[in-house]
């Protein structure tokens, strides 16, 4: 509805930018829940893992129509033509760390793996230390928003963590495919853990996008 | 009285066509920005032009009495300046050359000058000649320190969006303060004429031409303005906010001056300026000789279009 706020520059920009924020705040809540889905399925109680995975695909659904309202927003006239093709990357790119996140959840559901007792405390590490990536993420987001200053800052620390992910997965893939177990088995679980390295590959991707964004526009 | 009608016809039509070419010079760089949509542009524009138009008198008083006595410039010879320089305008720019109206209308009025055997202000003309060469040279150093210390004072912007907003009101500040310039530039080109020929006053004649250069604006300058934009829209924001302040300041001290000069030779200056403080030293030659070559080929058509017209039909 056109109430003459677009009359006011800058209103269509702190629109949009809030359905940022918006889309980012729905893909942290799906994230988040992984941590509980997974302690749920290693508990066994598949029904409530279910029901989990579900909260997570609809919020996943919410994140795709958040996303869309962004890029509408940009379609509409919010920011210069030159930078807008920056903010649509940007959104494409946060709405990747919900889909990547899906993915894992998706393979415990359709395959309904076991995971051996001695791998389960590394992937729930490796599942919090991804959670953390991803909150960093949002406060980079925020910052952006509130000082660009300290953006380095945040993204830096997305980048350390997505680092020790990426050494507690090589780790973890190194000592799932020595384990005493069938070829199968060790694919789908390596596939697991991939699933999960890969969220916070697109955590960091979409860190980097704010920085170059920020270095552009001087 | 028919006479009259014709004198004031040309003067509007220059003035029409003023507006509708040179306004892309004025908010090309906030509507291809993003800054203002093309109506609001559009709308702003007309009404600063005409403003800059009744206000900026000196260029008026240049054209009707400066470079030759009122006396000379009577209703036939005003029609035959109009009519030749406005005629040559318009040709160059369905070539898509970006010429110079001022140079045109100047270098008419010094061609009837010459045909009639009228005493030149040789003082007057030597100091427009000058601003010509200066101005142009003047713009590259101001764009260059323009971008400058536009980068350094937004880059205190806290936010991606404090940023947007930022260069969004400086865009339309500059876009309002070309359209003033303009106006006070160009307004006296026509209303000169029309003062000089010397059935109506100064102040409706600046009145008449700030009005046909407002409608002409209004009416007429969507697609270029529209073409402008995307073409600045290429370069970034800062560059083109740079371009365009740096050619309305030029414009606006030599208007104070009563020099009306060229806001296209402005732009392409201040183009040059963005360029070296962006480190790029190489310009295009060819380009760059091509239009220069047509702002020497449009004054000297004047002189000579103006000359023979006089000479063979009102003498």
């Amino acid at each position: 509805m056109n109430d003459g706020r677009d009359l006011l520059v800058g209103e269509k920009e702190k629109k949009a930018m809030t359905q940022i924020k918006d889309h980012m705040e729905l893909v942290g809540s799906c994230c988040e829940t992984l941590k509980d889905a997974y302690d749920t399925y290693i508990e066994g109680d598949m029904e409530r893992f279910e029901e989990y995975a579900k909260w997570m695909r609809e919020k996943e659904t919410e994140a795709d129509d958040a996303r869309r309202r962004v890029e509408l927003s940009i379609h509409s006239g919010a920011f210069m033509p030159i930078y807008r093709e920056d903010y649509l990357n940007l959104a494409e790119l946060v709405d990747k760390v919900a889909d990547n996140c899906i993915l894992a959840t998706n393979l415990l559901s359709f395959t309904q793996i076991d995971i051996p007792e001695e791998a389960r405390g590394r992937i729930a590490g490796l599942v919090e230390k991804t959670i953390e990536c991803v909150d960093a993420l949002d406060e980079t987001i925020s910052l952006s928003m509130k000082d660009r200053k300290k953006v380095d800052e945040g993204a830096h620390r997305v980048e350390q963590l997505e680092e020790a992910i990426d050494d507690q997965e090589y780790q973890l893939r190194s000592f799932l495919y020595r384990m005493p177990i069938d070829g199968y088995h060790k694919l789908l679980l390596n596939d697991l853990v991939e699933k999960i390295g890969s969220i916070s590959d697109a955590a960091e991707d979409a860190s980097d996008r704010i920085v170059i964004m920020l270095s552009k526009r001087i | 009285m028919i006479l009259e009608l014709l004198v004031l016809a040309s003067a509007l039509a220059v003035g029409f066509n003023i507006g509708a070419n040179d306004a892309a010079n004025t908010m090309g760089a906030c509507v291809g920005g993003g800054a203002l949509g093309l109506r609001r542009a559009v709308t702003l524009a007309a009404v600063f032009v005409f403003l800059g138009g009744i206000l900026g008198t000196k260029v008026t008083e240049t054209i009707s009495e400066g470079i030759v006595a009122p006396s000379e410039l009577t209703s036939p010879v005003v029609v035959v300046c109009l009519l030749a320089s406005g005629g040559l305008v318009a040709l160059a720019t369905l070539r898509g050359l970006p010429v110079s109206t001022s140079h045109a209308v100047v270098m008419a009025i010094v061609g009837a000058g010459l045909a009639l055997e009228a005493k030149l202000n040789t003082t007057q003309l030597f100091w427009m000649a000058s601003a010509w060469v200066i101005f142009p040279l003047a713009t590259i150093p101001l764009s260059f320190l323009i971008v400058r210390t536009v980068k350094k004072g937004l880059s205190r912007a806290k936010t991606l969006v404090g940023f947007e907003i930022a260069i969004k009101y400086l865009l339309i500040f500059s876009g309002i303060y070309a359209s003033f310039a303009l106006g006070a530039s160009h307004a006296g080109l026509a209303g000169g004429l029309l003062e000089g020929s010397g059935f109506i006053g100064r102040f409706p004649a600046t009145i008449a031409s700030s009005l046909a250069i407002g409608v002409g604006v209004f009416l007429l300058s969507r697609r270029v303005i529209r073409t402008i934009g995307r073409e600045i829209t290429s370069l970034s924001p800062v560059s083109a906010l740079a371009m365009q302040l740096s050619a309305a300041i030029g414009l606006m001290v030599c208007s104070i001056l009563g020099y009306p000069i060229s806001s296209s030779q402005g732009i392409v200056a201040a183009a040059i300026g963005v360029g070296l403080s962006e480190g790029r030293t190489s310009v295009n030659r060819r380009k760059i000789g091509s239009i220069v070559l047509s702002w020497l080929l449009v004054p000297a058509g004047a002189v000579a279009i103006c000359f023979l017209l006089v000479r063979t039909v009102i003498m």
